[in-house]
Parts: C-alpha cells; structure tokens; sequence
C-alpha cells in the first residue's frame, strides 16, 4: 500500500487501458458512427481470441498467417452480419438478433471447445523502469499498437476517398447517396472494416488474459462504459476513457479490492451518465440526442 | 333504463369475448384435473404473462427498449426473500419493499432514459443489471452468495393455491396493461414511441411520461418476481439472468410487440421451453 506501488499499478493499467480504449472505440464506431447496435461484439472479441489460441497452440500456425486468418474471418463476420442480421434501421430489432446471434456463438464455442478457460501461457518479459516499477514488455508492445491502429485508422477516415464517402454517409445518408455514392456498399465495407479492428484487439486480449465463452461480455459491457463515458461515435475520446475506467479499475482493486469492484464501476458510470449525460469528451451539440 | 342495459350487454357479448371467457373459465377449472407438472408449465406460463405485459407497457407502448428486464424481476424476488428470510418479517413487507426498491431504480435509467435516446437507456439497465447481480452474488452476510437464499417454509403453498395467485397476478397484470392502453396516459406513451418531437410540441410532457413508463412496467415485474420467490422457495443470482430477460422479450416479439394481447399471443413460446426441457 505504499506509493511506489501504486504507481506501478497505474502504468500496467494504462498498458492495458489502451487496449480497452481499441476495442471500444470500434463498438463506438459501430453504434456511434454507423448507427448498427451491435450486442454480438463481445461474442466476436471471444472468437478472434480462440482462433488466436487455436491458431498459434494447436495448430501451430507462424503469426503472420494467423494476423491474415483472424483479420479474415472478422471481415467476412462483419459482412455476414451485416447482411443478415443487421439488414435493417431499426433498433430493437439490431439489438435483439445480435443478442440472439451472440448466444449463438457463444453457445457453439462451448460445445466446440469446452468451456475450459485456454491460456496462452507466454514467458512474461518485464521491462523494468526502476527496481520496483516494472511493466510487461507485451502490454506495452499492445499499447503502442493500438495507439498505431486508431491514429491510422483516424487517418483512413479523414484521407482516403473511402473514409470520406463513410463519413458523408454518417452525415447524412440520402445526400450521400444524391452525390453518387453507393450508402450500402460503404456501410458493409465500414461495418467490415470496424470488425477487422475487432479482431485485432481480440489477437491482442490473448495475449494479455485467458479465453472462455464468455470472456467477450465481460469485455462488452466494459466498452458500453467506455464508450457512453466517452460520448457515443468519438473514437479518440473513446481511447482517452478508456485508459481512465483501467485506471479507475485498478485503483478500485487496489484500495478497496475486487470483490465490490464491479457495483463500484458501474456506479461511477450511472454517475457519469447522469451529470454528463453527453460524454466526458463531447461536446454537447454533437451528442447523439435523438428522443 | 332496462332496454339501454341490455343493449350495453349486447355489445360486450361479442364471440371474440365468449371465447375469453370460456377459456378464462377453463383456465380457472384447469387445477382440478391436472397433474403437478402441467400446473408447472402452466404456473410459470401464466408468470411470463404478467411480465411479458410489464415489458410490452415499456417497449411496446412506450418505446424504451429494456434489454435487461430481469433486473426488475429479481429485485422483487430478492427482497421478499430477505426480509422474510432475513429479517423475519411478513411477506406483504417484502413486497412492499421489493416494490420501493424497483420504483427507486426506475426513476433512476428513466431520468437517463428520458433525457437521451433510447440506447443509453439500454446501457443504464444494463449496467445497473450488473451491478446488482454483483452484489446478489458478492454480499454473502444479506445475499447468500451464488448459492441463494431461501423463504421460511411457512410460506409453502400448494400448486393450486399458487396457481390461482399466479392467474389473478397475469389477469391483473393484463387488464391494467389493457385500461393503460386505453386511457388518456397510454395514449401518451403512444405518441411519445411514435413521434417524440411533435408529442413534446403538442405539449405532452415526455420526460415525465418516459418516467411513469418505466415506473408501471417495474412495478409489475416487481410483483411477478415476488411471485416467483414464493413459487421457487429459493432464489440465486439466476434471476437476474439474461435468459429471462431474452424469454420475456421473445415471447412479446413473437406475439406482436405494441398489441394489448401479445403476451397471451406469444405465451406457446414458453411453453415450448418448458416441454422441450422435459
């Protein structure tokens, strides 16, 4: 309980923040910016995981082939999803198919691969700033990765002709598609897109914890709070929170331990939602307010 | 006077009510000549109508989607276990209670409901589903932890005795869904489901009405899950799960999620489930 150890406690957290903050900001992007309320994201999180574990310990695959298949079988989830059980505008509707598809999968992943918990069981290297404070030598490697993905993908949006044909059709979809852009091709490509980033941080979560089942809701209803914290549809603002709810975690299994950590959690978020209903990193005229 | 009666009489008649009321009757007959495991099936059917209207007065009518109904649901449950259990005290209490707590919790999401769009809302019972199923799970001195809590044995009733409670919470559960549905409050929730930007400019207030939305739909779920306390006897963490959640949302999906009668339409749903367990 001293001070040294505290500080140690916050710079993992904040390793492991970052990698919070990448798979949130993909749900923020998904629910935010594309308006598809996706709840099966937790449920892909836990299949990129396995085929991480399956890929690298039982079929003994190098890792360049293994980045190729998961980044895949994301893209063609996204694309699936997209055409069947997220074929549609409204919201009770996405809400209660993607749910019925995460049990699906779930379900499936039980029956196929048990639900014993897999563990990568990697040699952990720390890197040691001073004689107490250490840091794990692959959640800073994860850290650093996450902050490359999202600035390039802020990039992709912003530079590229594709990224600026999905923002316009964010905006506004009618006009999108009045100044010759095809809107459902450019929301499957987005949607598919939002996956891949899925899956990345699925490769990156085996490494850091251990797969089951149902290791994907735990994760979901951690970026339900990162990304409401954050204000729905920002995705720098969503890395930012996301490093903040690690922090606050950590510090919450620190002082008063993890026994009540997650009614505190969730506390902390039902207070935030209600004295800044529009986000910690929102500005309140671009919240996404629709009664 | 006596020719104005009749008419009033006739025009209740219809064949669509006969049949109501032949299968209503039917259904009160039903613990006469059935065996323990149909009054089961039909016990917990006759459950999920009352909550399955609970949720169909706050997503159907209203048009806030709850994906995490149970919460509501085991709150009841859970404080009339407690207090009766724990405390020693009556039952009736613990209803009481348990009916506190779930109008508390829905003035909370409902004034995070009210004030943005209906997903936050979503994400508010989910997080306070979370919540509370942590410390149903975590506080052991009050909860029992994961291996439950259960209702002093001079609450047992018999199958029929709590067949016929669970009839006349379904039939009051329905009949008030059905009087809302008519009134000038339903006609509200309608139109702030509808079109919410020109029900607020005709000048219904909409916050206020999300609020009582929220507050009726927990109040009777709060009522079933008390039910379902002296039903089960025991109660773990379970009932905050999201397979009830998922059956009550089901089942009023499949009967026609907004319609008065989509509980009773969908209710083969569980049925189902329940025969398909064996």
């Amino acid at each position: 309980m001293n001070l040294t150890s505290y500080i140690a406690v916050v710079i993992n957290a904040i390793c492991v923040g970052g990698v919070y903050g990448l798979t949130s900001s993909a749900w923020s992007f998904q629910v935010g910016s594309l308006r598809f309320a996706n709840f099966a994201y937790g449920a892909s999180l836990m299949v990129s995981m396995y085929l991480t574990y399956y890929g690298l310990r039982e079929w003994n695959l190098p890792w360049a082939v293994i980045i190729l298949m998961v980044l895949a079988v994301n893209f063609l989830l996204g694309l699936f999803m997209r055409k069947t059980v997220l074929n549609t505008n409204e919201r009770g509707t996405q809400i209660l198919c993607t749910t019925g598809f995460s049990l699906i999968m779930i379900n499936l992943v039980t029956f196929i691969c048990t639900a014993y918990p897999r563990n990568l069981s990697l040699v952990e290297k720390r890197l040691y700033l001073t004689p107490e404070i250490s840091v794990g030598a692959i959640q800073l490697t994860c850290f650093v990765l996450a902050a490359i993905i999202l600035f390039s993908f802020q990039l992709y949006l912003q530079k590229t002709w594709t990224g600026r044909a999905i923002r316009a059709v964010v905006q506004n979809r009618s006009v999108a598609t009045l100044m010759g852009i095809n809107s459902n091709v450019i929301l499957d490509v987005a949607f598919a897109i939002s996956y891949m980033m899925i899956g990345i941080s699925g490769i990156m979560m085996m490494l850091m914890f251990q797969a089951e089942p149902i290791a994907g809701e735990y994760m979901q209803t951690i970026a339900f709070i990162v990304c409401v914290s954050a204000g729905l549809g920002s995705l720098s603002g969503a890395f930012y929170t996301g490093i903040i709810v690690a922090i606050v975690s950590a510090s919450i299994n620190f002082f008063i331990g993890s026994k009540f950590h997650d009614p505190l959690l969730f506390a902390i978020f039902v207070i935030i939602l209600i004295v800044r209903p529009y986000g910690i990193f929102n500005s309140k005229k671009n919240v996404a307010r629709t009664l | 006077m006596d020719h104005k009666n009749s008419s009033k009489w006739k025009t209740y008649l219809t064949p669509r009510n006969m049949i109501i009321g032949i299968v209503y009757i039917l259904l009160c007959l039903m613990p006469l000549g059935a065996n323990r495991r149909v009054l089961n099936i039909a016990i917990l059917s006759l459950m999920y109508i009352g909550l399955g209207a609970s949720w169909n007065m706050l997503s159907g009518m209203a048009g806030i989607f709850s994906i995490a109904h149970a919460i509501f649901f085991g709150l009841g449950a859970y404080s009339v276990s407690i207090i009766t259990s724990r405390l020693g005290l009556h039952a009736v209490v613990g209803i009481g209670v348990g009916l506190v707590l779930n109008i508390l919790a829905a003035l909370l999401v409902g004034y995070i409901g009210s004030k943005l769009s209906g997903l936050y809302f979503t994400m508010a019972v989910i997080g306070l589903s979370q919540t509370v199923y942590a410390i149903a799970l975590q506080w052991f001195h009050v909860t029992g932890g994961s291996m439950g809590i259960s209702v002093p044995k001079e609450y047992l009733m018999t199958k029929q005795q709590l067949f016929y409670v669970a009839l006349a919470l379904a039939t009051v559960c329905m009949l008030f869904c059905a009087y809302i549905r008519r009134s000038r409050i339903g006609s509200n929730f309608v139109a702030l489901k509808e079109n919410p930007n020109l029900a607020m400019a005709l000048g219904s207030n909409v916050y206020g009405y999300r609020i009582l939305a929220t507050m009726f739909s927990t109040c009777m779920a709060s009522l079933c899950g008390s039910f379902y306390a002296f039903y089960m006897m025991a109660n773990n963490p379970e009932v905050f799960s999201g397979t009830i959640s998922i059956k009550i949302i089901m089942l009023v999906i499949v009967g026609g999620i907004g319609s008065t009668w989509a509980p009773v339409a969908g209710i083969f749903m569980v049925i189902l489930d329940e025969l398909v367990r064996g």
